[in-house]
């Protein structure tokens, strides 16, 4: 069975500076990989190319055998490619609620005709669609700020409300930025239960950005080690551990 | 007693049709923060759109040039024509300018108004140039003023009930959940799924239109037009009405409105000019909204009625 999402030789420029050499990844469908690397080693990059937010200089990139670089983002989610961002991105002065409903796929009411007629069909809709939202934030447990400016949240918070507003999109797969960061111990453990959850009941597939071993460790199935734009290693955590590529990287060269 | 009933209702004719031109700039900057300085250019099009369309056939010679049109075409016809045209308008003119963003577009905004207004000025054998369109008809024309006046003003008035009725579906329906998203995050918006540049044109469009309305019901309350009434003043009298009120609130646009339009700018028209200092009054009029400008920037930044947050399912 060929990968649910798969990088073949993409590359990206910034004028003189490769940010992303010749990286070629694959992720099977129903897996949680992750992907780490030092600081600046294009991680955020390759999320940009997945998604479509940036062109790749030269390569290709796949998602359920379709190829998807040259998309625009809008069509890379709604073909079921949904990313988070690193530095929370909330929607400031919409309520926690707003921001989950603005993610629900297909919605009637977004045409003005129906919006301003209002029939039963998009309210009907709506209240579907604020179920689902009211589960999903009980979960990720901000429920009890569903009616609160987005702005007021806490950074851990946000990060939650960033990984349910994902997941809103109905998403087959999930690109998340560091999801954790920022996130206080309970609600990573519970993040990473959540993860998890979804990956078994809804056979959703992950692709995490981690820089918290304990995370990317003990959740993941497959680690990609980036470095300086290249995938330098990739396996199982304990492999990967185990790389003197990886440790070199990570910890610099002995002399 | 009948002088003062016709002064306040004229009044509160006039507010109400800069009203609309406020919810249309709520519907573009509150909503959805399009920088947009040009509000005026779609007011001038669908007035000049009304007028044309609606004002008696002749044939006279205007500046060397044969004056044909005029179609005579009655009130309701002129009216949805301008609706249709400012749309169109937007349309045309959202395609290049919707490409700009913040302040760029401010600046793409105001000179394409600017535009419109020396179109107006100068293609003479559409709009007459400078000596302007007349004799523009009301729906109770030839019936006597008072009942004329009376009509006028109750229809403006639903006109806006309705306007403002839409509004309010838009900005608590999932599309104004759109609109605001790409007011705050377009990025993230973009990433949620949402084609980005088709919400913009929408709110371009329906803000135009609703100008364009607004520039229809302006010119028949007057009964003339003429190219000069569209300078960017208007555009900033509207800015200023809609931060006063609260951007972002449809009741704070018409609040506001009435604050600045109703009460300083056209309340004071009646004010007794000082002998020997004429344009003392007019020019302290505008240092006057500056100031309340500045003093609603000051101590009340968010408006009158700030915005109010759209409460979902108001559960148990």
């Amino acid at each position: 069975m060929s990968p649910l999402l798969e990088t073949k030789e993409v590359t990206k420029d910034f004028g003189g500076l490769r940010a992303v050499n010749h990286c070629s990844i694959a992720v099977e469908k129903g897996s949680i990989c992750g992907l780490i690397g030092p600081n600046g080693a294009g991680k955020t990059t390759l999320f940009n190319l997945l998604t479509g937010t940036y062109k790749p200089t030269s390569g290709s990139v796949y998602f359920k055998n379709e190829r998807i670089d040259g998309l625009e983002p809008h069509e890379t989610c709604l073909r079921g490619l949904v990313r988070t961002f690193q530095i929370a991105r909330e929607l400031k002065n919409m309520t926690v609620l707003e921001n989950m409903l603005l993610a629900s796929k297909d919605q009637l009411g977004e045409h003005l005709i129906y919006a301003v007629i209002k029939p039963k069909k998009m309210v009907a809709q709506e209240k579907t669609n604020l179920e689902k939202a009211l589960q999903i934030l009980e979960i990720v447990g901000i429920k009890h700020l569903r009616q609160e400016l987005a702005t007021n949240l806490s950074g851990g918070q946000r990060k939650m409300l960033e990984v349910a507003r994902a997941l809103m999109a109905d998403p087959e797969m999930l690109l998340l930025d560091e999801p954790t960061s920022g996130a206080n111990l309970d609600e990573t453990k519970n993040l990473m239960k959540y993860i998890e959850t979804l990956r078994k009941e809804q056979e959703l597939t992950f692709l995490i950005v981690e820089h918290k071993m304990e995370v990317i460790m003990n959740l993941c199935d497959k680690i990609f080690v980036m470095n300086s734009g290249e995938n330098l290693a990739e396996g199982t955590p304990h492999e990967v551990q185990q790389n003197p590529q990886v440790i070199e990287a990570y910890l610099g060269k002995e002399k | 007693m009948e002088g003062i009933i016709t002064f306040v209702m004229s009044i509160v004719t006039i507010v109400a049709i800069y009203s609309i031109l406020s919810l249309a700039l709520n519907i573009r900057w509150g909503f959805t923060g399009l920088l947009d300085f040009g509000i005026v250019g779609f007011f001038a099009i669908g007035a000049y759109t009304s007028a044309i369309l609606t004002s008696p056939a002749s044939e006279e010679i205007v500046f060397g040039f044969k004056h044909s049109l005029g179609y005579g075409f009655p009130f309701i016809v002129g009216f949805f024509a301008a609706a249709l045209a400012g749309a169109l308008a937007g349309y045309l003119i959202g395609t290049p300018a919707l490409r700009l963003r913040g302040d760029y577009l401010a600046i793409m905004t105001i000179g394409l108004s600017e535009v419109i207004r020396y179109l107006a000025l100068n293609e003479k054998w559409l709009t007459r140039g400078a000596q302007g369109i007349r004799n523009l008809p009301r729906p109770l024309s030839g019936y006597s003023v008072i009942l004329d006046t009376l009509f006028y003003f109750i229809l403006v008035c639903i006109i806006l009930l309705i306007l403002y009725f839409i509004s309010q579906r838009i900005y608590n329906s999932p599309l104004g959940r759109v609109l605001k998203g790409i007011r705050e995050d377009e990025i993230v918006t973009e990433a949620l799924g949402k084609k980005i540049v088709g919400f913009r044109m929408l709110s371009f469009v329906t803000g135009a239109a609703y100008a364009g309305m607004a520039g229809s019901l302006w010119v028949h309350y007057s009964g003339a037009i003429q190219p000069h009434e569209f300078v960017p003043d208007i555009t900033f009298l509207i800015w200023v009405s809609l931060v006063i009120g609260g951007i972002g609130n449809n009741k704070g646009a018409i609040l506001g409105t009435l604050v600045l339009i109703g009460i300083i700018h056209q309340g004071t028209r009646f004010l007794p000019t000082i002998p020997g200092y004429t344009y003392l009054i007019p020019g302290l009029r505008v240092i006057f909204i500056g100031v309340i400008l500045i003093i609603c920037l000051r101590f009340r930044p968010q408006g009158l009625i700030p915005e109010k947050a759209v409460k979902m399912g108001k559960e148990k």
